[in-house]
């Protein structure tokens, strides 16, 4: 065992990832090298990305990357020190771990365990897991064959298409040399592993006078249907051909799913009892001074009531990565505020409950029975709108964001689209397209990858396309 | 005396080490392996900037406080001569490197903020002098205000030196006082210059600074009492009080000490004539509830079982109370930055009980619906859980009352927990007059009256005379 | 350690850094592991040569190889934390694809492994529709060896007093009552490179990059009014710690950091005591500061001059560019005014992108965007450059590539990335107040914060933005912003500062699939622009 652990660890004849025997013998190598007398704690990510990137009809890279993120913390005497390595043999680990000792001696803050530790409540394991065989198991031969299909259409049709196919896979632990494996604090991480998958596509025309797109992300690669992504960016490019300038100003939107997300995004950031009860954000309400507390708008109605926004953690459609203890949790109620995200030291002192709550990380918006079609055969005078791109937020009392159409902006006319628009600027706020909503779909899943390899936060979310009123958009772009 | 929970937090090292002074008393920590300290030979000659001098000196003082805190200092009673101690040798070392190279009258006063520290710290008293002078002639003496300001940030680096320089501190304020200055401004920092000497044990500058006190708060308008910045002083205590205190210190702590070894009635009267003496104001006025009766503690589980066979606090005894909330003292969540917040009242009360054994100490806690990071959490299991804790302490003797705190929820889905008071924190109150909380310690004689809540450093002189005085005096 | 501050790195020399971690990370060469050597260690060249022989056994046309040390040093006043990594790329070409493969690993397996994987993964590909990629030419580099020249190396300093000096800026600042220091801390990187290319070529390159944040927050108490302002001088350098300790660093700032914050403060003070006024939208003259008109320069044409982003390969990412016939505009299309010229380069001593040879082992050469206000070129690489083949056949010179490949570490594939730019400063000695002072009535913007569309050709921006009155700041706008569009807005450049204006600013640029992230500085004077349309970006339709 000792002659494999000297060797630079190799991620080759073994799978792609960490498992978590692997992870948990590297655990034990670690606390083994830690000097005196005090915690050791790691934290271990590794990713594996299987990635295809094509431009102008043809693939430019295609690639097998793996990493991992090795971070160890130490105390030593009143210290805490720590460092971040990505090698796993033994000489390796054991500088790391006398560099996390060295910095706990220069760090300049007092800290020791606590006077007792009473047993931590059992760990109750996750039912559910992100891991699919058809993410995990698809080859770059795979990935070559989908980019073809993709493209072909378009090149047929003269149109240059480009796109980027990725399928990974990441594992995490998070370990305590105090607790032996299996018994794990609420703030441990016990090993689990998942997979996630991204395809988008963007067809535009050679001149540059249309362009469309269509993308999606999901845990289970079987549940991304590539054929149906690149007919609709090949459609929406088409039909977006040579769009005409229109006046700025206030208009009936019909958004698709994701120009939806797009907006909900800018929600998302908000959603902390942090903010709310220290008066900063949208939702606080009033100071109370008897209570010497802020009021917040928890149990007001902000939204549209047909409106919900929650999620389920073991929920396979959604694909939330599992963490113990985690419950479902409704943002949302029919447009009443219901929740918003607080540590674990909130929810023990100032709600007796036991876990934190995370914020809108992945989340599920219920919608209504409404097609897109019908929406549009409804609308005297709007726009569709594909997506929303370049999203900054302006305000964070309102929420008030600006941000771009692209990709695909129709002006609906007496219920029929008549023409292709000039994308356009908006200055609006999503609480107030929530708040102005006509007509709700059929919620469906939307494209929200991670951005980076060691994010551990996988973020779907399942949204449905709507129409509101009197949407703001203020200026006019000659981008397309 | 609210309890300081350190936390994680990357603030001003001025801050930091500010916190780190009060959490130094801990208990043993468990056996642990030597290490060495952090190396402090940074190149600190070669710094050229006053504020880095200033940042090396505060980090070294903070790794040794860091040190103090690791080491068993289970032992140490409270340093009244913490501010007069010579200055850490490492410090001085650091220092005298730094400001090697300014010297007077070369310098620049625009640095003059950060320079007269740096002086301070490396024991150049003289330089210091002759850079203050600089500054305040640099100032047309017709900006009186100018001068003044100067004269007060002196001041403030002449108390906070270590070793404190209060002859310095004293010789400013004359300085301070010939200018027609704002006169709730003067009476602050005489307020500062008396506590400073008299925590340090300096009695004879302390109760100089008291006469000048009281000299100004005598000279007073009336606007000036009702203002907010008389009604804030000493951290919203109000003007009042520290008057009350600058009569204290003129009759000086043998006066009072006396007055209980006569009796507690005659300890009550001799404050009581204090704070007319001091506010003109009838005696029953005193805003300590001094002379009180000892509410009985109520709990609803005791530890031991049979603690409260009696109520208590039991007559015949002199007894202690002692306000712990675990909550408080602890971080919760998690372990992460859990830092011993209450150590330094549980210590104390334990080198105060174990010095006299004849003293009852009972605990009063509560609980909250959570322990660290358990819950749910019945209130009997929660209570079982903070006994474990101050067991840990190994006070001998101890008795603990815990009760259910109160509560009710904001409405769903808000449903924050809003704590109401217990039977104990309206009690000890006493009739709203006195501010209860984590930390509180109340000391009270055999007949259960109260002799002592707010000089935390003077119990054990107050237990002396009681228990000598019950010998004697019976 | 050595007491002795400075340790002068010369260019072209590696000198092994001498520990500050204990020792870590392991390669292994023959059968057993070891420490890794420094990087121009010959064993190393060994190791990259499996890899290139084992993609061209696999069938690669062309290979190249990468391999990284990285160390990220975070500074902050009270401590101070490490991270290490190894990694290690190969890229290689068949038929026309690429195909990349990387991991953490530095030992003969690995290599094989990766080169025969990188070769895979083309293949994978080189199925489909026949690709021709044709490479510029790149000269063989012979054992080459370079260093970022650095006063200050950040990780031979000791931590404390970088501690120190950190600790004492917070205390600086404290000096003005009320002020306080929101954020500050630091990060510095170095990163040992060895590349290797079926050319022929092999180099060693160590690069050093520091930044900072510095946030202070003011509250004055007469009048009641709070504030705050960031230290401009921290943007990323090719620096070593003389980017906080220099006395003075040349187009960074003109003076000590302690005197920067202190006159930041003071102007600040002052723009606070401003009376505060809402904006009248319409079209003014502006003055622009040196940084927003680096930002501005960066965002549109150092955006769009891109050639890999004009020809639609990051169409599914970023966008596209408005210069979208690369061919048809080079030599005629007007980027702006006749007096705007633009040029870049990877050479220019403490500017981010400045290297001694780009990630495809090319030299890069200063060379020219915008010439007298027309197209002269685009950021290539030795693949891009091959698309304007044609331009380069049209002008006689030579086709090869700019130098502008470039991957944050052996784990990605280089990717096409900015170059350092520099606006062409003025012949008036004319810095931003002195613009200023030539106004009668405009206003004048600070630090600009830009949003752009997704062709880089028209963008929103919000900043401090200012009334001027016969050539003085009168009035604060209060939120206020201004849009524009990218062409318009340099053809009414109407004055450019003197080179006493210009000052330099590191960016960092997101780009590619995955996304990859790069460095590079502009350096920009200050500028008038006639006519900018002012909004109020809070009022909607």
């Amino acid at each position: 065992m000792s002659a494999w652990n000297d060797r630079p660890r190799r991620l080759i004849d073994v799978d792609r990832i960490l498992s978590a025997e692997e992870c948990e013998s590297i655990a034990h190598r670690v606390f083994a090298f830690a000097r005196g007398d005090g915690e050791t704690k790691i934290r271990l990510t590794s990713w594996w990305n299987g990635e295809l990137r094509w431009a102008r009809n043809r693939v430019s890279l295609a690639s097998d990357r793996r990493d991992l993120r090795l971070q160890i913390w130490r105390d030593v005497g009143v210290g805490r020190g720590n460092v971040e390595t990505n090698q796993l043999d033994d000489a390796s680990l054991e500088a790391a771990v006398r560099g996390a000792e060295r910095s706990a001696r220069l760090s300049p803050l007092v800290r020791r365990p606590p006077e007792i530790m009473p047993p931590f409540p059992a760990f109750a394991q996750p039912k559910t897991t992100i891991w699919a065989d058809a993410t995990y198991g698809a080859t770059a031969e795979t990935r070559g064959e989908i980019a073809r299909a993709m493209i072909a259409p378009a090149e047929k049709k003269g149109l240059l298409s480009a796109g980027y196919l990725e399928m990974r896979a990441g594992s995490l632990v998070a370990r305590s040399s105090l607790r032996e494996a299996g018994t794990y604090a609420p703030w441990d991480v016990p090993y689990v592993q998942w997979t996630q998958a991204q395809c988008s596509m963007t067809v535009r025309d050679a001149k540059g006078a249309g362009s469309g797109w269509a993308g999606l992300s999901n845990f289970d690669w079987s549940k991304i249907d590539a054929g149906a992504l690149a007919t609709r960016a090949l459609e929406k490019c088409v039909a977006s051909q040579n769009p005409v300038a229109l006046e700025p100003g206030r208009y009936t939107v019909i958004l698709e799913p994701q120009a939806v997300a797009d907006l909900v995004e800018i929600i998302v950031e908000s959603m902390n009892r942090d903010s709310a009860e220290s008066g900063r954000g949208p939702w606080p309400l009033a100071q109370d001074e008897v209570l010497r507390l802020w009021r917040t708008k928890l149990g007001l109605k902000v939204i549209d009531e047909r409106i919900s926004i929650e999620h389920d953690p073991s929920d396979p459609a959604l694909g939330i990565l599992p963490e113990p203890w985690m419950k479902p949790i409704t943002w949302f109620d029919h447009g009443v505020l219901s929740s918003l995200s607080f540590d674990r030291e909130y929810a023990l002192t100032m709600l007796n409950e036991n876990n934190a709550r995370r914020g809108m990380i992945g989340y599920r918006m219920t919608g209504g029975e409404t097609s897109t079609d019908e929406m549009i055969r409804t609308t005297v005078r709007g726009l569709l709108v594909t997506r929303f791109s370049n999203i900054r937020m302006l305000e964070d009392r309102s929420l008030l964001a600006t941000g771009l159409t692209r990709d695909g902006l129709w002006l609906i006319e007496h219920g029929k689209i008549t023409k292709a628009v000039k994308n356009l600027r908006f200055t609006e706020s999503p609480l107030f397209v929530l708040n102005s909503v006509d007509q709700l779909g059929v919620p469906v899943p939307v494209f929200r990858p991670v951005r980076s390899p060691y994010a551990t936060e996988l973020t779907p979310a399942i949204v449905p396309p709507l129409k509101s009123r009197d949407f703001s958009f203020t200026s006019m772009i000659d981008a397309i | 005396m609210t309890a300081t929970v350190l936390r994680a937090t990357v603030s001003s090292r001025w801050h930091l080490a500010a916190m780190l002074a009060l959490a130094v008393v801990a208990v043993a920590a468990p056996a642990q392996t030597s290490f060495q300290w952090p190396d402090t030979t940074a190149p600190v000659s070669s710094y050229t900037q006053v504020d880095e001098c200033l940042a090396a000196i505060a980090r070294v003082r903070a790794a040794k406080e860091r040190q103090d805190a690791a080491d068993w200092t289970d032992t140490l009673p409270f340093d009244r001569q913490a501010m007069l101690r010579p200055a850490l040798p490492a410090v001085t070392e650091i220092a005298t490197k730094c400001a090697a190279r300014f010297t007077e009258p070369t310098t620049n006063l625009a640095d003059f903020s950060r320079l007269l520290p740096l002086y301070l710290a490396a024991s150049r008293d003289s330089d210091a002098a002759r850079l203050v002078a600089r500054r305040i002639a640099a100032i047309p003496a017709t900006n009186a205000l100018a001068r003044a300001s100067v004269a007060d940030s002196a001041f403030d680096a002449y108390i906070h030196a270590r070793p404190a320089r209060f002859g310095a501190a004293e010789d400013i304020l004359v300085h301070r006082a010939h200018s027609s200055a704002n006169r709730l401004e003067r009476m602050t920092i005489y307020n500062t210059l008396m506590r400073a000497t008299r925590d340090a044990g300096d009695s004879v500058r302390a109760r100089r600074a008291a006469r000048w006190l009281i000299a100004v708060a005598d000279s007073l308008t009336r606007e000036e009492r009702e203002s907010e910045t008389f009604q804030r002083m000493e951290d919203d205590a109000g003007g009042r009080y520290v008057v009350y205190e600058a009569v204290s210190v003129l009759a000086g702590s043998g006066a009072i000490l006396d007055s209980l070894r006569k009796s507690t009635a005659a300890l009550v009267a001799l404050e009581r004539a204090t704070w007319t003496n001091a506010t003109g104001e009838r005696p029953e006025a005193l805003p300590i509830p001094l002379g009180k009766q000892a509410p009985p503690i109520t709990a609803d589980f005791w530890f031991p079982g049979d603690a409260a066979r009696t109520p208590r606090p039991t007559r015949g005894h002199v007894s202690l109370v002692l306000f712990i909330d675990a909550a408080e003292c602890m971080l919760n969540g998690t372990t992460e930055d859990a830092a011993r917040g209450c150590a330094a009242p549980l210590v104390n009360a334990r080198r105060l009980v174990e010095r006299s054994p004849e003293v009852e100490l009972t605990i009063v806690a509560q609980t909250h619906g959570f322990f660290m990071y358990l819950q749910p959490m019945s209130p009997a299991d929660e209570a079982e859980l903070i006994r474990q804790w101050l067991d840990t302490y190994h006070i001998p003797r101890m008795a603990i009352a815990v009760t259910s705190t109160p509560n009710w929820r904001l409405p769903a889905p808000d449903s924050r927990r809003v704590n109401k008071p217990t039977a104990n924190d309206i009690n000890y109150a006493f009739d709203k007059t006195w501010k209860t909380g984590n930390q509180s310690l109340f000391l009270f004689d055999q007949q259960g009256i109260l002799v002592n809540a707010w000089h935390y450093q003077e119990m054990a002189d107050y237990i002396d005379v009681l228990l000598h005085r019950t010998t004697e005096a019976n | 350690m050595s007491l002795n501050r400075r340790t002068f790195l010369k260019a072209g020399a590696i000198v092994a850094a001498a520990s500050a971690l204990p020792r870590p990370l392991m390669a292994q060469f023959g059968d057993a592991p070891e420490p890794i050597p420094p990087i121009d260690d010959p064993r190393l060249k060994d190791l990259t040569a499996r890899a290139l022989d084992a993609a061209r056994a696999a069938g690669a046309k062309y290979t190249d190889v990468r391999l990284t040390h990285t160390r990220t040093r975070r500074f902050f006043p009270l401590f101070t934390f490490d991270e290490e990594s190894i990694e290690v790329g190969v890229r290689s070409l068949v038929d026309g694809y690429w195909g990349f493969a990387s991991g953490p690993v530095w030992s003969p397996d690995e290599m094989a492994r990766l080169g025969r994987e990188s070769v895979h993964q083309a293949k994978a590909n080189a199925l489909g529709g026949t690709r021709v990629v044709e490479l510029a030419p790149a000269p063989v580099v012979h054992s080459g060896n370079w260093t970022t020249p650095v006063q200050i190396d950040p990780f031979e300093i000791s931590p404390l007093e970088t501690q120190d000096f950190l600790a004492s800026l917070d205390i600086y600042v404290q000096r003005v009552p009320g002020s306080s220091t929101q954020q500050n801390q630091a990060i510095g990187e170095t990163q040992a490179k060895a590349f290797a290319s079926t050319n022929g070529s092999y180099f060693a390159q160590r690069s050093y990059r520091m930044e900072g944040v510095l946030a202070i927050a003011m509250r004055l108490t007469k009048p009641r009014k709070e504030g705050g302002l960031g230290l401009g001088c921290l943007t990323p350098s090719a620096l070593g710690w003389e980017l906080y300790s220099a006395a003075k660093l040349p187009l960074v700032r003109e003076h000590s950091i302690y005197e920067e914050i202190r006159r930041g403060m003071e102007e600040t003070r002052e723009r606070l005591m401003l009376p505060v006024k809402p904006v009248e939208v319409g079209r003014y003259d502006a003055v622009l500061d040196a940084r927003t008109v680096a930002t501005l320069l960066d965002v549109t044409i150092g955006r769009a001059t891109e050639i890999d982003r004009s020809l639609g390969y990051e169409a599914n990412a970023g966008g596209t560019s408005y210069l979208n016939d690369p061919l048809a505009m080079l030599g005629s299309f007007a980027m702006g005014a006749p007096t705007l010229t633009v040029t870049a380069d990877r050479s220019v001593p403490g500017a981010c992108a400045t290297v001694q040879w780009d990630d495809e082992g090319v030299e890069p050469d200063n060379f020219t965007l915008v010439k007298d206000g027309i197209l002269a070129d685009f950021q290539t690489t030795r693949e891009s450059a091959s698309w304007l083949a044609d331009y380069y056949g049209k002008t006689r010179s030579r086709m090869h590539s700019h130098g502008c490949a470039s991957a944050p570490s052996a784990m990605h594939a280089p990717l096409q990335q900015p170059p350092n730019l520099t606006l062409t400063p003025g012949r008036e000695p004319l810095d931003f107040d002195g613009l200023v002072k030539g106004m009668d009535k405009g206003i004048a913007i600070n630090a600009a914060q830009l949003d752009m569309d997704f062709q880089a050709a028209s963008g929103l921006g919000t900043g401090a933005i200012f009334e001027v009155k016969q050539g003085k700041i009168v009035a604060a706008l209060e939120s206020a912003g201004f849009l524009f569009r990218a062409t318009e807005l340099w053809k009414a450049l109407h004055a450019i500062g003197g080179g006493v204006g210009s000052r330099r600013y590191g960016m960092s640029t997101q780009k590619g699939e995955p996304a990859s992230t790069s460095y590079h500085s502009v350096t920009a004077p200050p500028a008038i622009v006639n006519q900018l349309t002012l909004v109020d970006p809070l009022r909607k339709a």
